[in-house]
């Protein structure tokens, strides 16, 4: 389970099983709801499913699945108890670990507030199981310099910090990005 | 820095921005803005000042009759001298009541630099002359000897146009697209895109979004296997280099026609002789490139690559034949099968693309045979897919691409390769590495 904190307000995103892979033609289903919210308070809920890329291209990013409630239009909606989603993937594009090229897929639920406050939750999955590419050159030299050293673990980590600054967001799946 | 704090600005590739977002979109919509506002006030000084006015007098002024009383020039000192505009005074009847008036030539009043056109105008209605003119049921004061309709006036409407396109459309854009979350922008143009009337899918989800549709590779049916695959080389080099090498030569033919004349007419330009000199002698680089060209191409001849089946599967099992003809001897030929990324990125005002090539395998080599016109080289081979293989994936900015490689090094001719697409299509799930 994953929470995020704003003021008052919590926000949480889960996937049933609490599942990180899928495979495509699988039903990904899951619940979010938002705590600390006053009954009367005016807000809107976007909750998607898409991938985006990441690495040396621009970024490129497209949705699969789409919802959005504006409280005020939906006032018998309860945020504070979960709200079921669920959508079949796709049969592309699959998960992919490239040099260059990478792919990511995601749930995203964004929380807009009063007065532009935005509260923003990503939980990342896997679809398919494509393995990582590896450079020509670093396949080669495979076998003398073990991937679990110091230097390939430092260079992924630095991948992800970049990844999510990019996207302006914290540690991926883990806090909120506000802004207001 | 505290998160709620708003980073003013940040260093910027492409779309990425590490700056705020909302203040970065503010700024383009206050551009936009701007240009639109310049647009309309533009269109409203020229709308006010020539188009309604000229409009108004050929519609709505009231012919009379008038007697000219007096004229005069009227001077306007501007920086770059005086300026001049014939001014009349007249007299004419509204409602049986004489009525004394100033007179403009025309409704737009435009003072020139021009002295002798307004003396012109000045000798066309001399005092004492009855002529026609035309007055403001408005205001009987406003009057005017000419009645007619000027470019000018209507060309102008042209000049805020340009402001007016770009700012409405970027502040149609902006407000459009004002807090919204990328994801619901992204969501509209999915939509948008799938109402293309020039897209022959639209409307349809594909069955593999974002894996290129292998049309282009089944159309062309094999002479040996099921289909011919395209090359990715297209067939226009030799045709503009030609034309290319042409136009060049052609025009510096000329200059250098003109050079030597000088020379041996004793009247050498030496200005022009050396400036000619770098020039002549790209012409002849594109010469020795085009026949280099011309070479390879007619030495080399077409590859032909077929394939059994299309789209491949990963871990898939297929036939692929390879037809190369000419006149050479080969150092070496080799097939391979390869897989390559392609990121699409802006740096400043350019865009680059980056390539990177993340699977490559050996499926045929050969060494020191010859091909001759009537026994070229021929081979048909097994291609397996790597199971676990990437499929095929093209975005806008980024590309995952599998193609067919066709390498040679031969005796006394430049190395060459063509590449012929091929599309993996996401399937069996895999085991091993691509």
């Amino acid at each position: 389970m994953k929470e995020i904190h704003f003021s008052d307000t919590v926000l949480g995103l889960y996937l049933d099983g609490n599942r990180r892979a899928y495979q495509p033609g699988d039903t990904l289903s899951g619940a979010y709801h938002v705590e600390g919210l006053k009954t009367d308070e005016p807000c809107k809920v976007e909750i998607s499913i898409v991938w985006f890329t990441e690495g040396q291209g621009d970024e490129d990013l497209a949705v699969h699945h789409f919802e959005r409630i504006n409280m005020a239009e939906r006032p018998e909606i309860d945020l504070r108890r979960p709200q079921r989603f669920s959508a079949v993937l796709p049969s592309s594009p699959l998960s992919y670990q490239g040099l260059i090229v990478k792919i990511h897929w995601c749930v995203r639920l964004r929380l807009y507030l009063p007065r532009g406050k935005e509260l923003f939750r990503e939980v990342p999955f896997q679809l398919g199981s494509v393995p990582a590419a590896r450079s020509m050159a670093q396949a080669k030299t495979t076998e003398t310099v073990p991937e679990s050293n110091d230097g390939g673990e430092m260079a992924e980590g630095r991948r992800q910090t970049m990844a999510e600054r990019k996207r302006g967001k914290g540690e991926s799946g883990q806090t909120a990005d506000v802004s207001g | 820095m505290p998160k709620s704090l708003v980073r003013y600005y940040g260093k910027k590739r492409g779309d990425r921005r590490s700056g705020s977002r909302k203040l970065g979109n503010l700024g383009s919509g206050c551009f936009f803005a701007s240009c639109f506002l310049t647009g309309c006030a533009a269109l409203a000084v020229i709308l006010v000042n020539f188009t309604i006015p000229e409009l108004r007098v050929n519609r709505d002024f009231i012919e009379q009759t008038c007697k000219v009383i007096g004229h005069h020039f009227d001077v306007k000192q501007h920086r770059d001298g005086p300026q001049f505009a014939p001014r009349f005074r007249v007299r004419f009847q509204v409602q049986g009541r004489d009525v004394d008036s100033d007179a403009w030539y025309d409704v737009t009043d435009v003072h020139t630099h021009d002295q002798a056109r307004s003396e012109a105008l000045l000798r066309q209605f001399p005092i004492g002359q009855t002529c026609r003119c035309w007055h403001d049921p408005r205001n009987p004061g406003r009057v005017v000897l000419s009645q007619r309709y000027t470019w000018f006036a209507w060309l102008a409407l042209l000049f805020p146009l340009p402001f007016l396109a770009l700012g409405g459309a970027g502040l149609f854009y902006f407000v459009w697209n004002w807090d919204k979350s990328a994801e619901r922008r992204a969501v509209e143009q999915q939509r948008a895109a799938r109402h293309d009337p020039f897209d022959e899918a639209a409307g349809v989800e594909p069955k593999f979004p974002n894996v290129p549709g292998d049309a282009s590779l089944t159309d062309s049916r094999g002479t040996t296997l099921a289909f011919r695959l395209p090359s990715e080389r297209a067939g226009w080099q030799l045709p503009a280099l030609l034309a290319g090498s042409v136009v060049w030569n052609g025009v510096v033919a000329v200059f250098v026609t003109m050079a030597v004349q000088g020379h041996m007419a004793g009247q050498p330009d030496w200005l022009l002789t050396f400036f000619l000199a770098p020039l002549v002698l790209v012409g002849i680089g594109l010469i020795v490139l085009l026949v280099r060209t011309a070479l390879i191409g007619t030495g080399i001849g077409p590859t032909i690559a077929e394939i059994s089946e299309h789209p491949l599967l990963p871990g898939g099992s297929y036939q692929v034949f390879v037809h190369q003809p000419g006149r050479l001897s080969v150092k070496s030929l080799r097939i391979l099968l390869v897989c390559e990324e392609q990121a699409t990125y802006r740096q400043g005002t350019n865009t680059r693309t980056a390539t990177e090539r993340v699977f490559e395998r050996e499926v045929f080599r050969r060494e020191q045979f010859e091909i001759h016109p009537e026994k070229p080289f021929e081979a048909q081979l097994p291609l397996d897919i790597p199971a676990g293989a990437m499929h095929s994936f093209r975005s806008d900015h980024n590309q995952v691409h599998w193609k067919l490689v066709v390498a040679a090094e031969a005796v006394r001719r430049k190395d060459f390769d063509r590449s012929f697409t091929l599309h993996v299509y996401p399937g069996r799930l895999a085991s091993g590495a691509a």
